[in-house]
């Protein structure tokens, strides 16, 4: 059965990549949303059955050496919940776009692509082995690049897709090292014996052993999940990911594939658990992410861009909870934020949609009467980010800020804290640029209008969820999803691991739960005075006197700009060197070569006239001489 | 005679009969070369049904007595022979070889001017397919160089006679660049079997032992012999002699310039002969000679070969990504490639050995596929340079779709032929040598940059100046389907299911390096 999960939008893929062309509209969508709803039926089925964590379904893929390779499904309480998701999230928005994309002249191929996704994303979350899960994880980020630049025409798509793709495969690199060495060090891509060999005492290479190759294959290993969910400082590219159609930025740069590189590390928690260095790093590199972004998300004017910076930091907040050990509460976070984010999303993209594709927040304004159902499926969406009681985003928000304080990462906690107050903020000032108040530009207002039931039933689903998801994890119903997520311990998923090991529990605080929703009540507050309905001039007044700090914000940290100047140029200016190098330099000393034989040569002077079969002969000639030289010599002695 | 040999006679036989034709009747040279094109390959698929069982080994062989050399060693006769044959080594080389070829007489034989020179055309081409499948399929040293000649020979009139303006001096190079580098590898090679005879070393140990000279390459690669017969002087120097003719042949940096000259002015189904088989011949001699009969010797100059490797990589990446157009990147993003093969053939590693096959096949599919495509670019717009194309994915989907696959392939993206070579050839380069491994990680990195720029360049984006010639050309035409369907089917096949490659190359590796790990 567990096939069946990715092979339905296979199926699909195959499909509209055959005859796609050819069906109308409904049909395409239709194909491709009935087969991931029966991969989200599946899925469901396995998540309420799961049967025996780690067990392995596969097939002989290739034999290296003496290495076999297999090419299966992997089932576990992780995985389950990762398929469960990632089905819900698709199906939704497969939907969705049916009127979203409606009238596109690349319809079908939309939907190819997105169909190639699901496939993809449903295998990188029930991969057997590291190398299968690279394969998926390198085919999820060719899906991103084309629906990147599915507006090829644009010049800044084309530029985005691209970008997405080099900086992720930076990053990628990393992963591709980890696994070629764990491989080395272990004989396998098992995960099982990957885990098996990292806890024996013999663990090494000959030239690193013990914590040392354990701290570097995690390291290398986390810098795949550096890329893949846009952490610093590979982070650029998901910004710029957002001139994909928003359905695509919804899905793939918001719920599932930038939160595989979470999955990884939760995926491969038992390595990074045997690293205090790999944990810290993972927690720094994650709160870092965090506030740096929600800085960024305060002053952005594209109603989208605010939205990405608002999915990375978001992610930060999920890396710092695994590095921090707290394993189920990274990936009870990576489950709220998928169906709020995605929300978000689709509301944003509502909101486009009904603007005739314009995502300046500064020309829209008084959208709350307009759009009633995005307007309140948005608040619900943003109240659960800003993590409001008893929103899903405050359950998992919450129980990551109680495991970085009991954990005893103070400064951790105080970034996620100020990290928590910036996120209100930002997403309480988009709430009130976009819908309170009144129309900035009336000409858009007048148009304005919301979309038909495809696009509003996939809002409404969500944001039941963004409400309640969270309260599958509350401490009244005993936290089911960690009870659930630790299932996994100890068993051959993740081998050799004990509960404690992957997961420490920590028990609620009603002190700090308190605290964390005044900061976001402050933000929210915070929003609402500066852009609400009476706030005249006070945000240009607060940038202002900002100075520095808001163009610093508004300019992203100059890191696009410190990257163009050092590694982009250095990269170009050595390819002019090496075609420089290569046209001239080395081309002529080959010329002088040729000309310098030619003025000696008597023989070669004669293949000049043109009688070109000569050449073959002299060649010929040659190698007989020579061999004829070889059997003397051997004949003589 | 065996199918093999037959895979060489029916091209011989047909660039044969081409020569007596009049030059009027370029329609019976075209259909000759197709017909013996579909011939080669229907054996091709019988050789490996009817072997696949039992994998080890020689193949199909088959052996005339062709001439003998008297009293040429201790007393006794050298025969040669006319001898054909595949192993697991070989068989999918050959098998590719089969397979460019018959596409490249296809993309020959459907060129729109393909009446031009249409005797010459087919005839070299003809030939050149006899050669160049000969020198997969040779079990006998002087069948071996008698191919590897006529590959050169053919080679060079290809590209003489269908190349446009400069590139006409270019072929004169390819000519200088391979013929110097077949008297190194034949030379190399000689002197290697005469070296396993004792020629170098004690001869009456030899002769004890029971070496004789022998120009038989299955007897040659069983023959073991120790450090007083073949001394490991004599080794060395025969092994650099070697990489030297591998380095000119296979156009390895520094001794790479005839490559980028030749493909700048050459038609694209020379190109596409060119580059996806015609350079991988010394690939295929560095595996067969090099590390089958002197495997120590891959050890003892490894880290030279894994140096000249990482050079590679990195400067025909850099190299690629300096390039204006199609012909340049594709030629050095080939360059690149071959150095992985390198430094997967340094490590001495059955994962790298089989990894080094892999790329073999990768490569050529690629660098086929890429050179066809982007002819087609060229063919189209009038150009294949960057600042000039743009915009192409609006009015030739289908061109630039598979333009996109062959470009995600060479950058070695996952499910096609172009990841599991380069993970193989990794898997092998980290264990010998982790550190010149990271470096050549910086591959996997700029290779992604400069495919993708090109194809942002190419398809992407707004028209390009040279897009206005295009309105109304036709998306990929009937004829140019079969090159590019069969290519990127082999480039996905090789990707989705390698154990139709590992089931022949898992045994070669772990034969090769009898003394590696």
């Amino acid at each position: 059965m567990v096939w069946w999960i990715p092979g339905f939008p296979l199926i699909a893929f195959a499909i509209t990549l055959l005859v796609g062309r050819r069906l109308a509209e409904p049909v395409v969508a239709g194909i491709a949303v009935m087969a991931t709803l029966i991969s989200f039926v599946l899925s469901t089925i396995l998540l309420l059955h799961p049967g025996t964590p780690g067990a392995v379904t596969q097939l002989d893929w290739l034999t290296v050496g003496q290495t076999h390779i297999g090419f299966g499904m992997q089932t576990s309480h992780l995985n389950a919940l990762m398929a469960f998701v990632v089905s819900l999230v698709s199906t939704l928005v497969l939907l969705y776009s049916r009127g979203y994309m409606a009238g596109d002249e690349r319809f079908s191929v939309y939907y190819q692509y997105l169909n190639l996704f699901v496939f993809s994303m449903l295998g990188l979350v029930l991969s057997a082995n590291l190398l299968e899960l690279y394969i998926f994880w390198e085919m999820v980020g060719l899906c991103s690049y084309l629906l990147v630049g599915f507006w090829f025409f644009k010049p800044e798509a084309a530029l985005a897709a691209k970008k997405s793709f080099i900086v992720t495969r930076i990053g990628d690199t990393g992963l591709f090292a980890g696994i070629v060495l764990l491989w080395l060090a272990s004989g396998s891509f098992n995960f099982d014996a990957v885990f098996q060999a990292a806890q024996s005492p013999g663990f090494g290479l000959g030239w690193l052993s013990g914590s040392g190759l354990i701290t570097l294959v995690a390291i290398l290993v986390f810098l795949g999940a550096v890329g893949k969910s846009a952490q610093f400082p590979l982070h650029v590219w998901l910004p710029d990911a957002m001139e994909g159609p928003t359905p695509v930025s919804a899905l793939i740069h918001a719920a599932t594939m930038v939160a595989a590189g979470v999955y990884l590390v939760a995926r491969m928690f038992p390595l990074f658990a045997l690293s205090h260095a790999a944990l810290t790093t993972v927690a720094w590199i994650g709160g870092v992410t965090a506030l740096l972004a929600a800085l960024i998300a305060l002053t952005q004017r594209d109603i989208k861009r605010v939205i990405a910076y608002s999915t990375v930091s978001q992610l930060g907040y999920m890396m710092m909870a695994l590095g921090a050990g707290a394993y189920a509460y990274g990936v009870f976070h990576l489950f709220t934020h998928a169906f709020f984010k995605a929300l978000l999303f689709l509301t944003a993209g509502s909101v486009i949609h009904a603007l005739g594709g314009e995502q300046d927040l500064f020309k829209m304004g008084g959208l709350a009467g307009k759009l009633p159902i995005t307007r309140w499926t948005f608040l619900a969406a943003a109240l659960a980010l800003a993590g409001i009681f008893p929103l899903s985003g405050f359950w998992s928000k919450d129980a990551i800020l109680t495991a970085l304080l009991a954990g005893g990462h103070g400064i951790l906690y105080a970034v996620g804290l100020i990290t928590a107050f910036c996120t209100a903020f930002y997403i309480f000032r988009l709430y009130f640029l976009a819908f309170a108040g009144t129309p900035r530009d009336e000409a858009l207002y007048a148009h304005a209008h919301e979309g038909g039931w495809v696009m509003t039933v996939p809002q409404v689903v969500l944001g039941v969820l963004a409400v309640m998801a969270g309260w599958w994890n509350t401490p009244i119903g005993g936290h089911p999803i960690e009870r659930y997520l630790l299932g996994d311990a100890g068993t051959s998923f993740f081998a050799g691991t004990s509960a404690g090991d992957i997961g420490h529990v920590y028990p609620e605080n009603v002190l700090w739960m308190v605290i964390s929703l005044v900061v976001a009540l402050a933000g929210i507050g915070l929003a609402a005075w500066m852009y609400g309905a009476r706030a005249d001039q006070r945000a240009a007044a607060a940038a202002s006197a900002a100075g520095p700090l808001y163009r610093v914000s508004l300019r992203k940290f100059y890191l696009d700009e410190i990257y163009e100047s050092s590694v982009v140029r250095a990269g170009k200016w050595l390819a002019r060197i090496a075609d420089g190098l290569d046209r001239f330099v080395i081309q002529s000393i080959v010329y002088l070569a040729s000309r310098m034989t030619y003025a000696a040569g008597w023989g070669l002077r004669l293949l000049q006239t043109g009688q070109v079969q000569t050449y073959g002969v002299v060649a010929a000639l040659g190698l007989f001489v020579l061999i004829a030289i070889a059997m003397l010599r051997g004949g003589v002695m | 005679m065996g199918l093999v040999a037959w895979s060489v006679a029916i091209p011989l036989l047909a660039g044969l009969v081409t020569i007596f034709l009049p030059s009027r009747a370029c329609g019976v040279a075209r259909a000759l070369s197709l017909v013996s094109s579909l011939l080669t390959v229907v054996l091709a698929i019988c050789v490996w049904v009817l072997s696949a069982a039992q994998p080890a080994g020689f193949h199909a062989q088959s052996s005339l007595p062709w001439f003998t050399l008297p009293n040429l060693w201790q007393g006794t006769d050298l025969a040669v022979h006319l001898s054909f044959g595949v192993d697991a080594l070989s068989l999918p080389i050959w098998s590719l070889a089969i397979l460019i070829s018959a596409v490249a007489a296809w993309a020959a034989a459907t060129a729109d001017d393909w009446r031009e020179r249409g005797k010459l055309r087919f005839l070299w081409l003809d030939l050149g397919s006899a050669g160049v499948i000969g020198v997969f399929a040779a079990t006998d040293l002087f069948t071996l160089l008698v191919a590897v000649e006529l590959t050169l020979v053919s080679a060079f009139f290809l590209v003489h006679l269908f190349s446009r303006g400069a590139a006409r001096g270019a072929a004169l190079q390819l000519l200088i660049y391979r013929g110097l580098a077949s008297v190194f590898l034949i030379t190399a090679i000689v002197g290697m079997a005469y070296g396993l005879a004792g020629g170098f070393g004690d001869a009456t140990v030899a002769a004890q032992s029971g070496a004789v000279l022998t120009f038989d390459i299955p007897k040659l690669l069983s023959q073991h012999v120790d450090a007083s017969v073949f001394p490991a002087v004599a080794r060395s120097w025969l092994f650099l002699l070697l990489l030297l003719g591998v380095f000119m042949e296979e156009a390895l940096v520094p001794l790479h310039s005839w490559y980028p000259a030749v493909t700048a002015g050459a038609e694209r189904w020379v190109n596409l002969w060119l580059g996806g088989i015609v350079t991988k011949t010394g690939a295929y001699l560095l595996l067969r000679f090099g590390a089958g009969l002197l495997p120590d010797q891959v050890q003892h100059w490894g880290a030279l070969l894994g140096w000249l490797g990482v050079i590679n990589i990195l400067y025909g990446a850099f190299a690629a990504w300096g390039a204006s157009g199609w012909r340049r990147l594709v030629t050095f993003s080939s360059i690149s490639h071959m150095g992985l093969f390198l430094l997967g053939v340094a490590s001495a590693t059955t994962a790298g050995a089989q990894g080094a096959m892999f790329l073999i096949i990768s490569s050529g599919l690629l660098t086929a596929l890429l050179f066809f495509l982007a002819g087609g670019v060229e063919a189209r717009v009038g150009t294949e340079r960057f600042d000039k194309l743009g915009g192409l994915s609006s009015s030739l989907p289908l061109l630039s779709g598979f333009l996109l696959t062959g470009a995600l392939g060479a950058l070695g993206l996952p499910l096609t032929s172009g990841f599991i070579s380069e993970i193989q050839a990794f898997m092998g380069s980290f264990r010998t040598y982790p550190g010149l491994s990271f470096v050549a990680l910086l591959g996997l990195i700029l290779s992604a940059v400069y495919l993708l720029y090109a194809m942002e360049r190419t398809t992407f984006g707004r028209p390009g100046p040279a897009l206005e010639a295009t309105q109304g050309a036709a998306d990929l035409t009937g004829a140019e389907w079969v090159p590019v369907l069969i290519l990127t089917a082999m480039v996905l096949l090789v990707g989705v299911w390698p154990s139709v490659l590992g089931h022949w190359f898992n045994p070669a590796a772990g034969a090769l390096l009898r003394i590696g790990g």
